[in-house]
């Protein structure tokens, strides 16, 4: 229930930035992930965050409380690694006893709050396992038991189930998701995989190369990307450069010529004829419209040079003008272009999004 | 077929050239096991006997106990200095870290003799308190302590910083990770060091030799040389260097025993 | 990082630190002062001279050399004959009883003493080898003498010798041997052009380790030499030119040189076989 603010972060290797003026903050109760590739520094965020490391610049608030120069263990923190960290030489039980007993619970507490988180994690009656006879996801579950357990303010888990098999990393996720609606707990995620990310964020950090590219929750991510990296970060898309062509400033519709590609589209008003933009488009919005709307505006032809049937959808590989587009087609439609390749179309471009060029 | 009982052979060549090796290292301890339980009676025939090992025990003893003294508290000093030297070495990356290691490790490349006597001159020179027990015991911690430097570099390259650092994570302090959740994980490399420096220091001789000369205190090998060098074929003799390697060989098998041949990997000959 | 960070790792070295300088570097130069001083003057009032070292290298200490490194380069080369077959089968051939093997290679550690008076009771007459000779005569010879130190000492160097080839050899690729092998060579052939040439620096870093190991010699030579090699083994001089003659200046001066020369060796053994030097 606290809120969490990394201010202006700076971390700073040699010559290299890991984490460049990063900005983060997770209301009361939210649960924020940091997005990115690996290296991009969101793994350096989090443990800044979390006090193992010290930032070079910037300052940590938890609720207001200046925690920059406090060592993790008086941050009242819940820490989950990427690997199983459960103490080799300790069972379950005194696995999970062991923050317990750092901040001096009575023996009767203690077995009281252990039986509660184990139930939390659904892992009833392995008090007494050793970690090294426990799978990798009951390991992980008892990873957050413990956590738990000490009642932290915030949690942070850095990719806690990226060792975990597709299928049961599915699976907790989504309990991930639910333990933290029901203890209503801060959470700041760190993972590289997108879906996972969109599945049960509140809002999502973007993060490239130490700097925070872009913040919002998943469907802004997904339909307004600002910056070139998001864009391709997040899903597929096609992307072309060129320059604003024409603007009418009013209705925020303008003409960007592009590849050779005239497209009319929504430009933000932050820009303005002339300025060198690129167009993103994702496949699965590329329209094809019917023979007769050829010619008409916003309408551009191309020719279909290979046609992929992925099952639940069937990618084209068109050629518009000499630029190269992917078109995603879901639906029923995606049988009509099987063996579709030579066949002239007509594509509308509408649904792209402007950023400004790199 | 014929490749099949050609490695047959092959191993069977293997299997005794290693064997005859090693009957060849254990040679020279087996002889003296064997002629300390020799008793040659005055008609001329020999028969077994462990009245050696009894008649030296009066004058013998107590040099054992004060080589055993001297390896203790050798090794309790190594362990307290070299423990944390190794989590320094290890955990934290500043610049000369290297060459400072490098410069440790220098002991081990003097020859003994060398070394023993730049000590005599230094004690009698500088260090003139030093002339007595506590000489020893300057020696062999400065002689021993890169084989526990070098044990718990391994064992805290072996240990995965996520335990130290969750430990921090769950609330507990500097103090109270280091002793439940550090030394417990790195306790068997650190054994490892302990047995090394037992075993070394409890039967060094040369520096002791000196040691005696300038000291008049006897560790029990160099009781052993002076007595080999005066009176040589007794088999009272012989019982007592075969003492000193029983005891060694006591420790060696109890450590390999419980903890294996795993913290000694890539430290020491293994 | 602010200086208390900073600090924290040298307060955990600092005894670590204080040691070596207290009781290795000091103690090593005033070896060295005490190398270019005359006698026991040391002691007292320095007589300063290079005449320690103008002895060593004049010819009055030429057999000295000789006999020391003679014996040490031949129990040297007899680790690497014994040695190398018994690297190659440890990390090629056996796999069990592997820690077995292990221990006993710690056992030389345990005293170059037992190793010489273990050998003195080898070649006693009514010992295990005595069948090897037939008069009390040869006996003798052969218990004072020269091949029972090289012996003896190849012994006590073996397992650093061993663990060097070890090393070597295991840091050879597999697939490469392999691949030889499915380009038609035959295992001799196999062996003798790429295996034998990759191992080539382990194998002289191994036999660089016994020297430099033999260097300290000092139980082996005193008790099975003989006379000759007793008398004129450097590392002996060094004790009884010091303790019995009370030429602390001179008996520094054999001990710089050899502490030189040890490390020299150590480092170019480290540099030929990038491999561990224990």
């Amino acid at each position: 229930m606290t809120k969490v603010v990394a201010k202006d972060i700076s971390k700073i290797y040699g010559a290299t930035k890991a984490v460049y003026r990063a900005h983060l903050e997770a209301k009361d109760s939210e649960f924020v992930t940091i997005l990115g590739p690996s290296g991009c520094g969101k793994s350096t965020t989090l443990r800044i965050i979390a006090g193992l490391i010290r930032a070079d610049e910037g300052r940590v608030y938890f609720d207001d409380k200046d925690v920059t120069d406090l060592s993790p263990n008086r941050r009242n923190i819940g820490f989950v690694f990427q690997r199983v960290a459960l103490f080799p030489h300790m069972n379950v039980r005194k696995n999970i006893a062991f923050g317990l007993k750092a901040r001096h619970y009575s023996d009767t507490e203690i077995g009281r709050k252990t039986k509660e988180v184990l139930a939390i994690v659904h892992m009833e009656g392995y008090e007494d396992r050793a970690p090294a006879q426990l799978s990798g996801g009951q390991a992980q579950r008892i990873e957050i038991a413990r956590v738990l357990a000490t009642d932290p303010d915030v949690l942070l888990f850095d990719e806690p189930l990226s060792n975990i098999d597709a299928k049961l990393r599915d699976e907790l996720k989504f309990e991930i998701r639910k333990i933290q609606r029901e203890t209503g707990k801060t959470m700041v995620y760190v993972t590289h995989d997108q879906g996972e990310a969109f599945a049960i964020s509140d809002r999502i950090y973007v993060m490239s190369q130490g700097i925070v590219e872009q913040v919002g929750t998943p469907t802004e991510l997904y339909t307004d990307p600002s910056t070139p990296f998001v864009a391709s970060f997040i899903g597929q898309n096609n992307f072309v450069t060129g320059t604003i062509k024409a603007m009418d400033t009013a209705s925020g519709m303008g003409t960007v010529l592009a590849g050779g590609i005239e497209i009319h589209t929504q430009i933000p008003r932050e820009h303005a004829a002339g300025d060198k933009v690129t167009a993103c488009i994702r496949p699965e919005d590329i329209e094809i419209l019917p023979e007769a709307r050829g010619g008409s505006k916003g309408a551009t032809t191309a020719t279909i040079i290979e046609s992929i049937f992925l099952g639940n959808t069937t990618r084209l590989h068109v050629d518009a003008n000499g630029t190269i587009l992917k078109v995603d087609l879901r639906g029923p439609e995606r049988f009509s272009y099987l063996n579709a390749a030579g066949k002239e179309i007509i594509i509308d471009l509408e649904k792209c999004t402007v950023i400004r060029a790199e | 077929m014929k490749a099949a009982s050609f490695e047959r052979v092959k191993d069977a060549i293997s299997y005794t050239y290693v064997l005859l090796i090693s009957g060849l290292l254990l040679l020279p301890f087996m002889v003296i096991l064997m002629r300390s339980v020799t008793l040659t009676l005055p008609d001329g025939t020999t028969t077994f006997s462990i009245k050696p090992y009894f008649d030296i025990v009066q004058a013998f003893w107590p040099k054992v106990y004060l080589s055993l003294s001297i390896a203790i508290t050798t090794i309790l000093i190594d362990t307290a200095i070299g423990v944390p030297a190794a989590y320094a070495l290890v955990r934290y990356n500043f610049r000369g870290k290297r060459t400072l290691f490098t410069l440790l490790n220098g002991v081990w490349y003097v020859p003994g003799i060398c070394y023993a006597l730049s000590l005599i001159i230094t004690y009698y020179f500088l260090y003139k308190w030093f002339l007595g027990y506590w000489g020893f015991i300057g020696a062999y911690t400065c002689g021993f302590l890169l084989l526990m430097l070098m044990t718990c570099i391994v064992a805290f390259r072996y240990l995965d910083p996520c335990y130290e650092e969750s430990a921090s994570c769950l609330g507990a302090g500097r103090l109270t990770t280091f002793f439940r959740v550090t030394l417990p994980l790195v306790g068997p490399g650190v054994s490892a060091g302990i047995l090394l420096i037992f075993v070394l220091s409890f039967n060094e001789f040369i520096t002791a030799l000196l040691l005696n000369l300038a000291t008049k205190l006897q560790t029990a090998p160099v009781r052993v040389y002076a007595d080999v060098t005066r009176a040589r074929v007794l088999p009272s003799i012989s019982a007592e260097a075969a003492v000193l390697q029983l005891i060694s060989l006591a420790v060696v098998l109890i450590y390999l025993k419980l903890v294996g041949t795993k913290y000694l990997r890539g430290v020491i000959l293994i | 990082m602010t200086t208390y960070e900073r600090l924290k790792p040298l307060a955990l070295l600092a005894p670590a630190i204080a040691l070596e300088v207290g009781l290795f570097f000091v103690p090593l130069s005033l070896l060295a002062i005490a190398s270019v001083t005359s006698k026991d003057s040391f002691f007292f009032t320095p007589v300063w001279t290079l005449s320690n070292y103008a002895d060593i290298f004049s010819p009055a200490y030429t057999f000295d050399f000789e006999i020391t490194f003679g014996l040490i380069i031949a129990a040297a080369f007899l680790d690497l004959v014994l040695g190398f077959p018994f690297a190659y089968i440890m990390t090629r051939r056996i796999r069990k009883y592997q820690d077995v093997f292990r221990a006993i290679m710690l056992v030389p550690l345990f005293g170059e003493l037992y190793i010489a008076y273990g050998f003195y009771y080898v070649f006693l007459p009514g010992g295990p080898l005595s069948f090897l000779f037939s008069s009390s005569i040869s006996l003798f010879k052969a218990l004072y003498s020269m091949p029972a130190a090289v012996v003896a000492l190849a012994i006590y160097t073996f397992p650093f010798s061993v663990y060097n080839i070890g090393i070597s050899l295991q840091g050879i690729d597999r697939s490469i041997e392999e691949s030889a092998r499915c380009l038609g060579a035959g295992s001799m052939r196999t062996f003798v052009s790429v295996t034998l040439p990759m191992s080539l620096p382990g194998i002289i870093g191994a036999w660089l380790v016994s020297i430099g190991w033999g260097l300290g010699a000092f139980a082996i030579p005193t008790l099975m030499g003989g006379a000759v090699v007793a008398e004129r083994m450097l590392s002996v001089e060094i004790y009884s030119i010091a303790l019995l003659r009370m030429d602390f200046g001179m008996s520094s001066a054999i001990g710089v040189i050899l502490a030189i020369i040890a490390v020299v060796i150590f480092y170019i053994s480290l540099r030929a076989s990038r491999g561990a030097l224990i």
